[in-house]
């Protein structure tokens, strides 16, 4: 029973952990696409790609697109 | 009581490709709205307060970080925490409407019928933010129904869905702040 317990803190803040490493990133990225948006504008569309990247990290880790792809039900 | 928990199973995976399909549809309508951006403004962009799109950025970033605290909360049964983390995100959302509405749009140098620009900030933006409130609804509900106890950390689908459709938003800010704020010259 609690070792039940202890998994479930220890699974709750593993996703709390990986929710706050995705924003870090997220935040550092944004602040970079905003530096070079400001003193290089011609790069501007690469940036496009940063922002690929940084969606592809929500779709993963926020959104969960996995637990489609799970049996029924799996996942909370 | 094995029958319902199948049965909830078995709606849940339903469930949460309806809500893919739906994302997936609706992303079209962004990705052609993008797409008129690329074709009618080329390497120049509107003339906007770039640290205004900055600050309405990250207040969006923010509320998707307190949305995945909401859900994870909610999933480990902690109720308070997760009345409290989705209390944070409708505020968040609440500023980012602010933030584009009440402000970027009173500052802007053009009208919506001031030409190509005009035409497809007020777009992108309008159109957006549009889901931003309709997310903040949504939001709202989630949050008054987790008040009344009616999830649970087993069945918390409507938790599920209102976050994915809240990041799905701030998904698609992440490109429209591209577009609009930093790629190109301002015109």
């Amino acid at each position: 029973m609690a070792d039940n317990k202890d998994q479930v803190a220890s699974s709750r803040r593993g996703e709390l952990g990986a929710g706050v490493w995705v924003f870090l990133m997220l935040g550092v990225l944004t602040f970079g696409e905003f530096i070079v948006g400001v003193i290089a504008p011609p790069w501007g569309s690469a940036l496009l790609l940063v922002a690929a990247f940084k969606a592809l990290f929500v779709v993963l880790y926020y959104m969960h697109v996995g637990r489609l792809f799970r049996s029924n039900g799996e996942g909370h | 009581m094995s029958t319902h928990v199948d049965s909830y199973a078995t709606k849940l995976a339903r469930n949460r490709l309806g809500l893919w399909l739906f994302v997936i549809s609706d992303s079209f309508v962004f990705v052609g709205l993008f797409v008129a951006r690329v074709v009618l403004l080329g390497e120049n962009r509107p003339e906007l307060n770039q640290f205004l799109g900055l600050v309405v950025t990250v207040m969006l970033l923010f509320s998707s970080f307190f949305m995945n605290r909401a859900e994870v909360e909610m999933a480990h049964g902690n109720r308070p925490a997760f009345l409290r983390n989705t209390f944070i995100t409708m505020t968040l959302g609440t500023l980012f409407l602010l933030g584009v509405v009440g402000v970027e749009w009173q500052i802007a140098p053009f009208g919506p019928g001031d030409g190509a620009e005009g035409a497809v900030f007020y777009a992108m933006t309008g159109f957006h933010a549009f889901h931003v409130l309709t997310g903040v609804i949504l939001l709202y509900i989630v949050w008054n129904n987790g008040r009344r106890g009616l999830f649970s950390a087993e069945e918390h689908w409507g938790v599920e869905a209102a976050a994915v459709y809240w990041h799905f938003i701030d998904v698609v800010w992440m490109f429209f702040y591209v577009g609009l704020y930093l790629m190109g010259s301002p015109l």
